[in-house]
């Protein structure tokens, strides 16, 4: 009795997840390419991202599992950083340097450009690719608010927990995103 | 920026979303990401199934506590029972009441010799 009622339970949160988990992995996948600039670093970063909170959050309810995620998201994209970070000052001691004699990490030379792979390229019009440059280049606190609050439409509280700061630190860097992407982008766009 | 802020930021935020969401993904992408999400969903699938037994320290745990609040509780009754005396000394037994004169006319002893 205990194991079907279990059972039944269990169908429909793991259906519940499902649907999130439908909603949330295109946009997720772009957030963490946009941080990262590689495809499969990106979806590696989402996959791991969607396991972890399917293996300790699923029984959270249904309300909290985005900013979970996102957080999540947000905890891997800072992990690869920093092992790229480690990789990089590694090869480094071993004299791989660029042209101003910065070290240089291998995987880097695979590193996609801002527009990504021309795959990438092609199915985008000219304000996206304008747009996604703009969104690339900002800093990556205020990305991330951008991202999150702008795309993802998730609400001030929400986005704290996310990023793991206060909610006056959210608006602050949402504030100083939009400037900056104004200004770069000007007033003819889209 | 507040929720309101946002709203007032004039069309920009709603472009943004509408050209950010009109970009569509390759099909091989979409193809991983469907197969990343079918997996996350068996395993929490699988989680949600299976009845969470408590681990095997959970009872052995529950017992020490238990032995261990009893002792306090039975140690903080004894000490309540003891009566409220201003002077020590009425708790000493009749029979040391010589031994008590005794140690103090021992430490009198010293203080008297540095008089004389």
């Amino acid at each position: 009795m205990l194991r079907l009622s279990l059972r039944r339970r269990a169908v429909s949160d793991a259906a519940a997840l499902n649907r999130f988990l439908t909603g949330v992995e295109q946009r997720a996948f772009r957030m963490a390419r946009f941080a990262v600039r590689n495809t499969d670093d990106a979806l590696d970063i989402v996959q791991d991202s969607m396991m972890t909170l399917a293996h300790k959050y699923a029984t959270k309810p249904e309300n909290e599992w985005a900013p979970l995620f996102f957080r999540i998201l947000n905890n891997r994209i800072t992990d690869w950083h920093r092992r790229t970070r480690v990789r990089r000052s590694v090869f480094g001691v071993f004299g791989l340097r660029d042209d101003d004699g910065e070290p240089v990490d291998p995987m880097s030379l695979a590193v996609d450009g801002p527009s990504g792979e021309p795959e990438f390229a092609t199915q985008m019009n000219a304000a996206a690719t304008r747009l996604e440059r703009a969104v690339g280049e900002l800093p990556e606190r205020q990305r991330e608010a951008f991202l999150l609050r702008v795309w993802e439409g998730l609400d001030v509280a929400a986005t704290a927990v996310a990023m793991r700061c206060s909610e006056g630190s959210v608006k602050t860097h949402l504030s100083r995103a939009m400037h900056r992407l104004r200004e770069e982008l000007q007033d003819d766009w889209p | 920026m507040t929720d309101r802020e946002l709203e007032g930021s004039g069309t920009f935020a709603a472009d943004a979303k509408r050209v950010l969401d009109e970009v569509a993904l390759p099909a091989d992408v979409v193809a991983r990401l469907g197969a990343a999400r079918r997996a996350a969903v068996a395993a929490a699938d699988a989680r949600l199934a299976t009845p969470r037994v408590p681990p095997r320290w959970v009872p052995a745990g529950a017992l020490a506590t238990t032995v261990l609040a009893v002792g306090l509780a039975t140690v903080a009754m004894d000490t309540r029972q003891l009566p409220a005396v201003d002077d020590p000394r009425a708790l000493v037994a009749a029979q040391d009441v010589e031994l008590l004169d005794d140690l103090e006319f021992l430490a009198w002893l010293p203080d008297d010799d540095h008089a004389s």
